[in-house]
């Protein structure tokens, strides 16, 4: 147990060096001036840039420049932006608390509503209902996800007009950033109406969660009906069944727990996908979130930005994908290191 | 192995065969099969099926409806977009560029990863424990991240964009190699192939690549339904083709710009994307199917 822990604490460290490796070489790779892409200030003369070039290191090797960047990176200083002049580790405070928001409502749907549906196709396979669901579910799963979020737009923003077309809370609120999550920093802030405010985020969070969550809510329909299938061929459940169990005895003491086990590793998998689809959907609803800010930045060439929200964004899949897998090894001792489930 | 009749009947199945009958047997995946190959048609003989060329601009016929509407004419199927130019011979080049890009990615994703994956497999130890982890942690990243960073350095473009695709999905390749050759180098057509003396190369020739094409197959059809939503998502956040490209995410997004006035310029090549998705999923899955069929009986 606790050389599993010290394996998988050894693996992020050593991913995050790479990581920050990868992200300090862009600096070099990126066009532009080195000292620029490390920093985001343009020098205003020879005097200030030596300046900044010794306290970067760059007079150096690059295994002494690195150094210094990581150093930095713990301190705080990621730099500035050269569109905006604010410090980058601000404006990733705000940008990837809104995209973990966005991304948690969208999990918590396919949860709530993929995994029931899949047992419940599961259990009913090969009937109409099953058919209808995986044909249901095959059909999500194939939108584009960009399309999909145009057409909520047109359905329910346009012709319906129930949700609000783009952003995070209406400009009558002001509520100030303080976890970054918009929903708790309502509840924080006093000089708001509370239940109004809330009620007008869920109105613009509706529409987002919506076409990112209906996505992975059909990966996870599919995920566990193919979960429970296999589960319910063991010869376990025919030595409870010639026991005499009813199907729902059956269901509720052995095929809940053990279907759950491969869904687990394949949800980490989905945890990429929901966040690519996170960051396309943010660009089409005007969502504060990393996703637009790195692409605002791509539009404007802020290198600067590109380099540390590459970093932050990767730290982050990374981070909950280990986690994820380590928690499916801490329960599930039994499985192989290497082996996936199938959809 | 409950081979009942295997040596009574008259004509003995090859292990294709078995798979095809199996999946001929489900109508949807027949169908799904059907709609492929009218995209894979589209995209090989674009020139020849197109009315008129992707670029050419007809400046009296600007926003014209498709034909089933009222205003539209039968000369544009489709309707034309802003420019004027004919969005049905647009979408069938764009199918062309879209499915083509996600074909070219996934066969170069797939040779690079099997064969990284192969050596993994046939490794042990701490060489490819390296090679697992790592590859684990690439796997998380984000296509649209790997995408972001490559256009950053080299500029955008479809090459470009490919070649993060590309990146992005080498690695679940590498996986599933991986754990294939991992385990069937533990069973004994193995074992006796190594003591008859094959070297690493013969063994992964003569006996695991052979036994490998299937679970490719699956694989592959499953990278290139993610390849062509990827090239097209790249393409509709303007990282991937650029404007007179005919690529169906692109195309979709300068549709954008009339949405309101010329709505079909967003939707069909929307739908012409999903059909395409689809009909690689349900054919996909089809063979999945298929071939799990196969084994089990």
């Amino acid at each position: 147990m606790i050389q599993v822990l010290a394996r998988y604490i050894a693996l992020f460290t050593i991913t995050l060096i790479v990581l920050c490796a990868m992200s300090f070489s862009l600096a070099y790779l990126f066009p532009g001036d080195v000292l620029e892409n490390l920093t985001g200030i343009t020098p205003q003369n020879a005097f200030q840039r030596d300046a900044i070039a010794r306290q970067l290191g760059l007079d150096q090797n690059y295994f002494v420049q690195f150094y210094y960047y990581l150093v930095r990176l713990l301190d705080g200083d990621w730099g500035y932006s050269a569109a905006s002049g604010l410090p980058l580790l601000e404006e990733i405070q705000i940008a990837l608390p809104a995209t973990i928001e966005l991304s948690t409502y969208a999990m918590f749907m396919a949860i709530l509503v993929g995994v029931p549906l899949g047992y419940y196709a599961g259990i009913k396979c090969y009937s109409t209902t099953d058919y209808t669901l995986n044909s249901l579910s095959i059909t999500t799963y194939s939108f584009p996800v960009f399309w999909f979020a145009l057409v909520l737009i047109l359905l329910f923003s346009l012709q319906l007009d129930v949700a609000p077309i783009s952003g995070r809370l209406s400009l009558l609120f002001d509520v100030a950033p303080v976890t970054g999550f918009i929903l708790i920093d309502i509840l924080l802030a006093d000089n708001v109406d509370h239940g109004l405010a809330i009620k007008d985020a869920l109105s613009h969070l509706f529409l987002p969660t919506v076409a990112i969550g209906a996505i992975t809510t059909a990966a996870m329909i599919r995920i566990t009906r193919r979960s429970v299938i296999d589960v319910m061929q063991r010869p376990y459940i025919a030595a409870a069944r010639s026991r005499g169990l009813s199907s729902w005895q059956i269901f509720f003491r052995h095929v809940v727990r053990n279907a759950l086990l491969p869904i687990l590793p394949l949800m980490a998998i989905q945890i990429t996908t929901l966040i690519t689809n996170a960051m396309i959907v943010e660009t089409l609803f005007s969502w504060p979130g990393i996703g637009n800010w790195l692409l605002q930045a791509i539009y404007q060439q802020d290198y600067p930005a590109l380099r540390v929200g590459m970093l932050a964004v990767s730290t982050l899949v990374i981070m909950l994908t280990i986690i994820v897998d380590l928690f499916n090894r801490l329960i599930d001792p039994s499985r192989d290191r290497f082996e996936r489930g199938t959809i | 192995m409950a081979q009942f009749s295997l040596y009574e009947e008259e004509f003995h199945p090859s292990p294709w065969h078995r798979t095809w009958a199996a999946f001929r047997a489900s109508h949807i995946a027949f169908i799904g099969l059907v709609l492929l190959g009218c995209f894979v048609t589209f995209s090989i003989f674009a020139p020849l099926l197109a009315p008129y060329s992707h670029l050419e601009q007809n400046i009296d016929g600007l926003l014209i409806a498709p034909s089933w509407q009222s205003s539209g004419s039968i000369t544009h199927f489709f309707g034309t977009d802003a420019l004027g130019r004919d969005l049905f011979s647009r979408i069938i080049y764009g199918c062309r560029t879209t499915l083509g890009a996600g074909f070219i990615t996934v066969v170069l994703a797939l040779l690079v990863g099997v064969s990284i994956g192969t050596i993994a497999g046939m490794l042990s130890g701490v060489r490819s424990s390296i090679v697992n982890h790592l590859l684990d942690a690439l796997m998380a990243i984000p296509t649209l991240l790997i995408a972001i960073i490559i256009v950053a350095i080299l500029g955008t473009g479809l090459v470009n964009s490919m070649w993060a695709i590309t990146l992005a999905l080498i690695p679940q390749f590498v996986h599933n190699t991986r754990s294939f050759v991992r385990n069937e180098m533990k069973k004994q057509y193995i074992l006796a192939s190594r003591l008859d003396g094959a070297s690493h190369w013969q063994i992964f020739v003569h006996s695991i690549l052979p036994n490998m094409t299937e679970m490719l197959v699956v694989q592959g059809s499953l990278a290139l339904s993610i390849a062509v939503i990827d090239v097209s998502a790249l393409g509709f956040l303007n990282l991937g083709a650029q404007a007179p490209v005919p690529e169906l995410g692109a195309i979709l997004a300068e549709g954008l710009d009339v949405a309101y006035m010329a709505p079909w310029n967003v939707a069909l090549p929307g739908i012409t994307i999903f059909l395409m998705v689809l009909s690689i999923n349900i054919v996909g899955d089809g063979l999945r199917s298929a071939l799990r069929k196969r084994v089990t009986h």
